[in-house]
């Protein structure tokens, strides 16, 4: 194949080799003829004669010396180009379906790609993992990626056959650096190691040292190519140089190489110590390992295996079953993301399949009225291969220009969607039109070549000489065309009712979600978070010395008209934690699970939460006085019952606090319980002012707490003043970002929203295309039966029954479409299950308007192509053809 | 005078251009020419099948060309046999032999008497 490519190149200069030497013995035959005293005019005349047609000369020569087949597939080639620019309407129709149906593809396959295939950017990736750990439950296994402190002790302390290092996740942070300023920055804390499995080193300095990832060390930094440049100007001697990081000095000891990174993303790392409590405890940790030399995977899940069975028995578990092994680091990064992206992708290869259906139906369409041509060609003494070949490479010319198109469509669909996906969905790797992704593009194009281009191909090519010769109109092969084609409309038509229907079952939970009640008023209220994770804020009333001042500070302001702060936000998670109820008919004996989150006064005035009993958090209650806490509607649901819960107590770290009121359920996102993705989650209020410095950095370590501030007036001014007001505090606190609550409304959706219009957009594409498909074969049995409707309208048939009768046969498709295509939605609703929230999977509403659209759509589709029996003069057709 | 001409044998002008050029380069003429001499004008050789011949042995690997200067200063191109050329030559032409040998036992056949 090279050699014949590298020939190619050197095409030119054999043709011209190959004209000179020709030339040169015509000429010395010449010359030898005058040398026998032949007159030279007359002498290049016969040798001219007598030599033959150069050009056919030319033509065998190029056939015994292997250029044959190029000659072959060019004039395949320039006759399919021929071919299609005299069809323009169905040209343009094939290429303008295959831009949409291979864009789409592109679009969304560089998603799949970025989240689940791409090898990740660090050496011999395919020897790089997560260690997870599966348990046996009623319903399968289930999936654990994250592990305890214990768990990394023990792999860590036994594998032989993996190198394993451990990071926890995410989390924001205050940064000062010595030329000032504070930051906000991403930090993710790792274990010793950690570098070294990914494969790559700093590019100056050095990773963490063992001794380094114990507790009591002094803190060390390593830092981003992006972070050294942005702050320290890529200074190299920022190395062994202290920055203040969460209020505390930390030395900087590397610099990775630029465009380094992580999942999740961070700017710095510094040591994580893991230990077996506190953070360690819970199951807060990702193992990453690298497969030590000569080891493979299949060894390392054995070994993991025999390794978590040795660990139960060491500890005297009761587990059942549990086990660990090794999954892909995608994977693990996109577990919950995995289905809704795959579902997308089997949507977009389900319009796919619809363009190609529907482009083989006009194909056939197009070979029934080809019919006399090619048996006129097969007459001449083509071959079927031959014709079989030019049909084929007619789809290729398609194929390809589609293709194209469908690149620079795709090309665009991309940048358009980047933003969205990468806040939404965060995949591990950017999305971006790669080598890969134009890879599979080409391919798919050529794959659709072959789809839509063969079937017709091949029942064009079997054309009956006599009879389509004999006779221009219908004949057996047409009549077998014209069944295909209705097969493919049925086809098009039910794949088109799954597209619809998972469309209609994925916006149900948006509209769902979105007619939630929120219970508060987010209508001009700023907020904006910052990180108190920082060791100036642990010791008692420094963080309420915080929220007081700058909160006061803030009230100031003209235009405020209130101003609190809360550890959550209402849309967003909360913390979980334990709550035990004490007193009355529902005492607990254990702590019951709950969300929980500290508030300052203004918090609920400033976003106009609701109150049902009791009262709110007043000046009075703080360090000293008895401690109260505020429930909302869903905790007495859930908890009290029928009991009266003003009075009761809640035992919570250690303290007892009375319920002094109750508010009304806002949505929340829960962690826990099977409330869906939002929803309103039993949760305890307790105030800020009266939480230790302890318990407060608790929770200050999961959670930045948010300043919520209502407000007229612009939202720049406002947060200049927020900005101020903390800053008179103190400098070295900076916040993240400002939004407003109706942002952090539409941002709890933003994943459903994004969803929901990928996949609509996606059955809209379908829909379009089976009307399409619909409206084609509509038309062309009203062309092809044009004499038919004249001789009927000319006895005396009434016109709508003639339109009802070319009509009918597009109906009455969509509807064995619908019929199929109701039991393939029912097969997708179930697979669509894990994704749908607040619907069913076999969803009445969406089967139901689903249903009805098509046939809408089907009818139209089928009756404005009939339209044209209206205007068809009975005379004029019977006098044609 | 020469003799009446002979219409040659499928396959055979591969074996002949072979044995013209295996004794020292030629360029297309000259090998017509040659052809025509030997065989005493016998051989009759359609000039415009000659170089789809010679292109299919070039292709094959028999032989190569070249570029050179022939009679009157003219750019001509020139063919020389090849390893793998002589070989085939060598081959054929005992192929040859035997099939006209074979042949002419068969044409030579008389009346058995048994």
């Amino acid at each position: 194949m090279f050699k014949r490519l590298l020939s190619l190149f050197h095409r030119r200069r054999f043709e011209s080799d190959l004209d000179a030497e020709l030339r040169d013995h015509i000429q010395k035959y010449s010359d030898d003829l005058v040398a026998h005293g032949i007159p030279p005019q007359e002498a290049e005349l016969r040798a001219r004669r007598e030599f033959g047609r150069v050009t056919a000369v030319k033509e065998d020569v190029r056939e015994s010396s292997g250029w044959a087949w190029v000659d072959h597939v060019a004039r395949n080639f320039r006759y399919a180009f021929r071919t299609l620019r005299k069809n323009p309407a169905f040209s343009l129709t094939v290429i303008v379906t295959l831009a949409l149906c291979i864009g789409a593809n592109t679009a969304i396959f560089s998603i799949v790609d970025a989240m689940l295939f791409r090898p990740l950017p660090y050496p011999d990736p395919d020897r790089l993992a997560r260690v997870s750990r599966l348990d046996r439950s009623p319903r399968g296994w289930y999936e654990q990626v994250e592990v305890n402190g214990r768990t990394w002790e023990y792999i860590h302390g036994h594998a032989r056959t993996i190198d394993v290092a451990v990071h926890s996740g995410f989390e924001g942070v205050n940064l000062v650096a010595p030329a000032g300023g504070a930051q906000y920055v991403r930090q993710v804390r790792v274990s010793t190691g950690f570098f070294r499995v990914l494969g790559v080193a700093p590019m100056i300095g050095r990773e963490i040292a063992p001794e380094e990832d114990r507790d009591g060390s002094p803190p060390v930094a390593v830092l981003s190519h992006g972070l050294w440049t942005r702050l320290f100007a890529s200074d190299a001697e920022i190395l062994g140089q202290t920055i203040l990081l969460r209020g505390e000095p930390y030395t900087v000891i590397g610099i990775m190489p630029q465009g380094f990174d992580t999942t999740p993303s961070a700017e710095l790392w510094t040591p994580l110590r893991p230990s077996t409590r506190g953070e360690g405890g819970g199951v807060n940790y990702s193992m990453i390992a690298r497969l030590r030399p000569g080891f493979s995977a299949a060894q390392a899940d054995a070994e993991l295996e025999t390794l978590g069975a040795q660990f139960i028995a060491a500890n005297h578990f009761k587990i059942a079953s549990m086990r660990w092994h090794l999954i892909t680091v995608q994977r693990a990064n996109g577990d919950s993301d995995r289905g809704p992206v795959l579902l997308l992708w089997a949507a977009v290869g389900l319009v796919l399949l619809i363009g190609c259906v529907n482009i083989a139906g006009l194909m056939l369409a197009r070979g029934g009225a080809r019919q006399h041509e090619i048996a006129t060609r097969m007459a001449l003494g083509s071959g079927r291969g031959g014709i079989l070949a030019q049909l084929l490479s007619e789809s290729l010319v398609l194929a390809i220009i589609g293709g194209i198109a469908g690149l620079v469509l795709g090309s665009v669909a991309i940048d358009a969607l980047k933003p969205v996906v990468m806040a939404t969905l965060r995949p591990a790797q950017p999305i971006t039109l790669d080598t890969r992704v134009v890879i599979v593009t080409v391919f798919t194009a050529l794959l659709t070549a072959l789809i839509f281009g063969f079937y017709p191909a091949l029942a064009s090519s079997r054309g009956d000489l006599l009879n389509a010769l004999g006779s221009s109109s219908r004949t057996a092969s047409a009549y077998r065309n014209a069944w295909a084609r209705r097969g493919l409309v049925v086809c098009e038509v039910a794949l088109g009712m799954v597209l619809l229907v998972s469309a209609g079952l994925v916006l149900r939970p948006l509209i769902y979600l979105n007619g939630l009640n929120p219970g508060f008023d987010g209508r001009h209220v700023l907020t904006a978070s910052l990180s108190l994770k920082d060791a100036r804020y642990t010791a008692d009333g420094t963080v309420n010395r915080l929220f007081d001042t700058s909160l006061a500070g803030i009230r100031r302001t003209p235009g405020v008209e209130a101003a609190g702060i809360g550890l959550t936000l209402p849309y967003e998670r909360a913390l979980n934690d334990g709550a035990r109820i004490v007193d009355g008919p529902n005492a607990m004996t254990e702590p019951q699970i709950t969300d929980l989150l500290y508030v300052t006064q203004g918090y609920f005035e400033a976003l106009r939460f609701t109150m049902r009993r009791g009262r709110m958090f007043e000046e009075h209650d703080t360090v000293g006085a008895p401690l109260v806490a505020i429930v909302n509607e869903a905790y007495v649901r859930h908890y009290f019952k029928n009991d009266d819960p003003l009075g009761r107590h809640l035992s919570m770290t250690g303290a007892l606090h009375e319920i002094v009121g109750v508010v009304a359920d806002v949505q929340q996102q829960s962690g826990w319980g099977n409330f869906g993705p939002i929803a309103s989650t039993p949760t305890v209020y307790v105030p800020a002012a009266q939480l230790s410095g302890r318990d407060l950095q608790a929770m200050d370590n999961y959670y930045s707490p948010h300043w919520v501030v209502r407000a007229a007036g612009p939202q720049a001014e406002i947060a200049q003043a927020m900005r101020a007001a903390v800053a008179s505090v103190d400098r070295q606190l900076p916040f993240a970002e400002f939004r407003s609550m109706d942002e952090v409304r539409s941002g709890a959706f933003s994943r459903q929203l994004l969803q929901a219009v990928l996949l609509g957009s996606l059955a809209a594409l379908a829909l379009v295309l089976a009307a399409v498909g619909i409206y084609g074969l509509v038309a062309h049995s009203v062309m092809e039966r044009t004499r038919e409707f004249g001789i009927r309208l000319a006895l005396g048939a009434p016109r709508w029954q003639a339109i009802g009768q070319a009509a009918r046969p597009g109906i009455l498709l969509t509807l064995i479409g619908a019929a199929v295509g109701f039991f393939l939605a029912q097969g997708a609703g179930r697979l669509l299950a894990s994704v749908l929230w607040g619907v069913q999977p076999d969803d009445r509403t969406a089967f139901v308007s689903v249903t009805a659209l098509l046939v809408i759509v089907a009818a139209l589709a089928s009756l404005v192509p009939s339209l044209r029996i209206a205007r068809l003069d009975p005379a004029t057709t019977l006098r044609e053809e | 005078m020469a003799k009446p001409p002979v219409e040659i044998l499928q396959g055979t002008l591969d074996m002949l251009i072979l044995k013209t050029v295996s004794l020292g380069p030629l360029h297309g003429y000259g090998i017509l020419l040659r052809i025509q001499q030997i065989s005493n004008e016998a051989l009759q050789i359609p000039q415009g099948s000659l170089y789809p011949a010679l292109y299919r042995l070039e292709h094959g690997g028999f032989i190569t060309s070249e570029w050179g200067e022939s009679e009157n200063n003219r750019r001509s191109k020139f063919y020389e046999l090849t390893a793998a050329g002589r070989k085939h030559l060598t081959e054929e032409t005992a192929y040859w032999g035997r099939l006209t040998e074979a042949i002419g036992d068969v044409l030579k056949a008389r009346p058995s008497e048994g």
